[in-house]
């Protein structure tokens, strides 16, 4: 591999957090709507000028390929579809997301950076959205959603880990909740309020309505960058998809037996890790970040001479983290090779977040008791 | 005779056919008014689908100029608001309780009663999800300023979620697809993620065919689309249904196959057939019959499983579903209560049910004078008051038999113990009290019934005063049974003399007569007012004496010190030794010609006198052999003969 995958998940990370900044910013500029139209686009400056000066598209440009490629790269290289819900709603939020968006991002930035007269302020968007292209206006406000939920699902696992989180969590939260709820208010107040211009205002109807001529002028071209972009991305979708299928299929008799603490057995195949193979077969296992190497709370112990790969850097900055002793493995790095492995779980299945946070205050309470968890 | 027969072989042909004629009328009127009645309701269906897709398309013209207007944008905006709000405060509330629902998950059960225990907690959490989920999206409905129809809509939408998760959470609870120690439900594992979604499944069938179409009528102002809509759903539910039954009973046949199967009742067959005149009533419009159908199929299913599903929780006390027996002999008394209960609430929420359906004026009826609904009323209060009754005696009869049980096991000829006395009053105690709640439920009843009670006690007062002198031996036995008793004079087990022949062990205690076991086998009952004078000889203590004789030539004092050194054996004999009150000795008692006579005694528990002489003789006649002493014989008899005079 040519980074390590401690790089790739900081890179992942950032870009996506850069993306979420990005689009909160632009979900404020939306709530703004409640102020009134006027007001969206004086400080439409401040708010997105960073992302529209060309260095800053072009930021975000490789920031969304990267988090994107990154996404699907690590669905590519799954051993299963044994997810945590949480996972799944990610994946599948984060697929829907281009599809979604793309309509958006070509109708109004490549239009305007192709056409110097193109005026693509909120007066003509909310017009477009509101009176002549409505079903395109569902289709954003869906995305809004699907966006924020992801980027918010995401940052929340990541920050969820941190110690400071609990100070965190009171500041955070609200923001989290407040600024989509926001931008979908002033989108509809600001909505109302361009409905009734349009119907007094005649000269700027007019103005909307060049606007949108050039927009049909231009629709061939934009028709085909986005026949383009669809055609990539859906590629590459088909891909990554078509990657994990066939290693599922070429591995589905490479059968591997886990036994675990308590007596329980499981089948999984080779190249599976061992959490995967829990959730595949419905064993209780404590895994608070899903299988990101990030919380170590899926810790296992396994013999020394375990048919197990070795320990990769991520893996071990988390063991070193949490203190681990020598014998112990996370579950989700620890990746079956062919011979049964017999694992026995360290935490007990219902932790949450704070023996993430806190490794050593849970296992000193836990060891004491800890029973086998059936 | 054939002149009188003639007119009264008339009479009843006339009367014959008068009947047959009106039956015929009668019958007419009411297939032509059910046939006009269904003719009515199948012309409005094919209305119905007639005009239902001219009101599909008009209703797909609202919508379009929704979108341009913008009402539409406006709407689904505050939709995904609401998505957010609801939605995002489940999932934060989830970040906090997913935790301890995980540790309740992975509890192991250890009784069907924890699992309840467990279920009722796992309920709390998943419902507190959902709860809040609808407070808060329905808090935030009622601050959104929403275009008008399009509240209604997000109500159905609501409700629909909600319905279809609220149920989806209480299957999943029940039947616990991948922990079946927490299973509420005798399910198999392999059949459970199947019952969870299929009832996942019907419920939002049929939640969609109850909300869908009044919403269609209310906002769409389309009714024929609602009815079309309505017909479509209700077909899917029958035919789910029916997919559900046929999958439920052939997974069993095929379980069952490897053993041979009995005939059973054919549950698959009634249920598909109830199933389908329900769906036929209900399209022919006999809406109402529909439901009183539904409603007593739900309520004999739910009568004929009651008690599988209640004793499915107390599995491991009554046994295991295979150990047949213990569930049958020794079942125990709360869930004998809970399935009464049970049955009882089943029938009076079927009866509810009913009553609801059939829109019957219950508040009318209760201040009004009719006297047939005054008259089923009292019926009403009358089956109560047996139920409560009838908990009453189950419970005080399981009482009774856990505390005999506990007791002993009930021989009479078994060693006594200190419980007798409960063991000969208990069952008494039962009789009598079956007949108290009897009498007590009919006098009731009857008085509940507006029969005036207060003459049939005054009467039964007479009568048995006449009945009293007509049976005085009867009162008498009664009474001096009573007394006795009272007065503890016997009990079973015990044996017991009165007058010379009259013995026996005391079997069986009666109103009337007690019955003894004579040692040699016959059985007496005797009438309480014959007993007399008791002499019980089981009771306390009792001593037993015995002789033996001795030659003259041996050492008195020898042979007392010997003695007492067998008592003394005796009680340390580990089988014997506690019974014995007062070790054995024995003295010199009689001298007589030839012989001596020593005298035995010892004081032991009554009934054991016998085995301990025996034990006694035995060990006696060992120690005399050893010393060379032999028993006092008739020997050689000296014989004076007196010498007759000299000549």
């Amino acid at each position: 591999m040519l980074f390590s995958r401690l790089i790739v998940r900081r890179i992942r990370l950032g870009s996506g957090l850069f993306l979420l900044l990005f689009v909160a910013g632009h979900l404020c500029n939306l709530a703004l709507g409640l102020v009134s139209v006027d007001a969206m686009e004086r400080w439409r400056g401040a708010l997105l000028m960073p992302w529209q000066t060309s260095f800053g598209q072009a930021l975000l440009l490789a920031a969304a390929i990267v988090h994107a490629s990154l996404g699907l790269a690590s669905l590519a290289s799954r051993h299963s579809l044994a997810m945590s819900r949480t996972d799944w709603v990610q994946l599948l939020l984060g697929l829907a997301t281009p599809p979604l968006l793309l309509n958006h991002v070509v109708g109004l930035q490549v239009t305007s950076d192709l056409v110097a007269r193109f005026r693509a302020d909120y007066g003509y968007v909310l017009a477009v959205y509101w009176r002549y292209a409505p079903l395109f206006a569902l289709q954003q406000l869906l995305v809004v959603v699907v966006v924020w939920a992801h980027g918010t699902i995401g940052l929340h696992s990541t920050l969820v880990l941190k110690r400071a989180w609990p100070r965190l969590a009171p500041i955070v939260i609200p923001i989290l909740f407040a600024i989509p709820i926001l931008a979908l208010l002033g989108f509809a107040h600001a909505g109302e309020a361009v409905l009734a211009r349009l119907a007094t205002d005649a000269d700027w109807r007019e103005l909307i309505e060049q606007n949108l001529l050039i927009r049909q002028e231009m629709g061939y071209r934009l028709g085909v960058i986005q026949a383009g972009v669809f055609l990539v991305y859906g590629v590459a979708v088909a891909a990554a998809v078509g990657v994990l299928a066939a290693r599922i299929l070429r591995r589905r008799r490479m059968r591997v037996m886990v036994s675990y603490d308590g007596g329980l057995d499981a089948v999984g195949r080779v190249g599976m890790s061992v959490l995967e193979v829990s959730r595949a077969n419905g064993i209780p296992h404590a895994s608070v970040c899903g299988g990101r190497a990030r919380c170590g709370t899926c810790r296992i112990t396994v013999p020394g001479d375990a048919d197990i790969d070795a320990p990769a850097e991520a893996e071990l900055a988390t063991l070193r983290r949490v203190q681990a002793p020598a014998d112990a493995r996370l579950a989700c790095q620890a990746h079956l090779q062919g011979r049964p492995v017999s694992v026995k779980r360290v935490y007990p299945v219902f932790v949450d977040a704070e023996a993430a946070r806190e490794p050593g205050s849970w296992l000193e309470e836990i060891e004491s008791d800890l029973e086998p968890v059936p | 005779m054939r002149p009188w027969l003639i007119p009264l072989a008339g009479a009843i042909a006339g009367t014959a056919s008068s009947t047959a004629s009106a039956d015929e009328f009668g019958l007419q009127r009411l297939t032509g008014l059910a046939s006009a009645y269904v003719s009515t309701n199948l012309e409005a269906l094919r209305n119905d689908f007639a005009l239902a897709l001219s009101e599909a398309q008009q209703l797909g013209a609202a919508i379009a100029a929704a979108l341009s207007d913008g009402t539409a944008v406006r709407s689904v905006t505050f939709a995904l608001i609401l998505v957010v709000v609801g939605a995002g405060l489940e999932w934060l509330y989830w970040t906090f309780a997913a935790a301890p629902l995980r540790a309740i998950i992975n509890t192991m059960a250890t009784t069907p009663r924890h699992a309840v225990g467990l279920a009722l907690r796992r309920l709390g959490y998943l419902g507190f999800g959902v709860m809040l989920f609808t407070a808060s999206t329905v808090g935030a409905a009622l601050i959104l300023p929403w275009p008008p129809n399009v509240d209604a809509l997000v109500i159905t939408a609501t409700a629909l979620v909600v319905a279809v998760r609220s149920t989806w959470i209480i299957a999943d609870v029940v039947v616990s697809p991948h922990h079946p120690s927490l299973r509420l439900a005798a399910i198999q594992s392999y059949r459970s993620t199947f019952v969870v979604s299929g009832v996942a499944w019907l419920t939002v069938l049929a939640a969609t065919a109850l909300l869908v179409p009044q919403l269609l009528t209310t906002v769409g102002s389309a009714s024929h689309l609602a009815g079309a809509v309505r017909v479509g759903m209700g077909g899917l539910v029958t035919v789910s249904l029916l997919a559900a039954v046929r999958i439920a009973s052939r997974r069993e046949d095929g379980r069952d196959n490897e053993r041979r199967r009995r005939p059973r009742f054919p549950k698959a067959l009634i249920a598909s057939f109830v199933i389908v005149a329900t769906a036929i009533l209900a399209l022919l419009g006999g809406g109402r019959t529909a439901a009183v159908l539904v409603d007593i199929a739900i309520v004999a299913a739910l009568l004929g499983a009651s008690k599988r599903i209640v004793f499915f929780f107390w599995r491991d006390a009554t046994g295991s579903d295979d150990d047949k027996t213990a569930t049958e002999t020794s079942p125990d008394m709360l869930p004998v209560i809970v399935l009464a209960v049970v049955r009882f609430a089943t029938l009076v929420a079927g009866a509810a049910g009913l009553i609801l359906i059939m829109q019957v004026p219950l508040a009318e009826l209760t201040s009004g004078s009719n006297p047939f609904a005054q008259f089923a009323l009292q019926v009403a209060d009358t089956v109560a008051l047996g139920f409560v009754v009838y908990l009453g005696w189950i419970a005080i009869r399981f009482a009774i038999d856990r505390r005999l049980r506990q007791l002993a096991p009930l021989d009479p000829h078994s060693p006594a113990t200190e419980n007798t006395r409960l063991l000969t009053l208990l069952p008494l105690l039962r009789t009598t009290l079956a007949i108290v709640f009897v009498t007590l439920f009919a006098l009731s009843a009857l008085w509940t019934l507006g029969v005036q009670i207060a003459p049939l006690l005054a009467g039964a007062g007479i009568f048995g005063l006449a009945i009293g002198f007509g049976a005085q031996t009867l009162v008498r036995d009664v009474i001096s049974g009573v007394f006795f008793l009272i007065e503890d004079v016997f009990r079973i087990g015990e044996y017991i003399e009165s007058g010379a022949t009259t013995k026996g062990t005391v079997e069986h205690i009666s109103f009337r007569t007690v019955a003894l076991r004579h040692h040699n086998g016959p059985l007496t009952f005797v009438p309480y007012g014959l007993l007399g004078t008791v002499r019980n000889d089981s009771r306390d203590w009792v001593i037993d004496k015995f002789n033996i004789p001795l030659p003259l030539s041996v050492d008195s004092e020898k042979i007392r010190r010997m003695i007492k050194g067998i008592g003394e054996d005796l009680t340390l004999d580990p089988e014997l030794g506690p019974l014995i009150r007062e070790p054995l000795k024995g003295k010199l008692y009689r001298v007589d010609p030839g012989v001596k006579i020593f005298r035995c005694k010892f004081m032991t528990a009554p009934g054991c006198q016998f085995d301990l002489r025996t034990a006694a003789l035995k060990k006696i006649e060992a120690a005399l052999a050893e010393a060379g002493i032999s028993f006092a014989s008739a020997g050689p008899e000296t014989i004076f003969v007196r010498k007759a005079p000299d000549p």
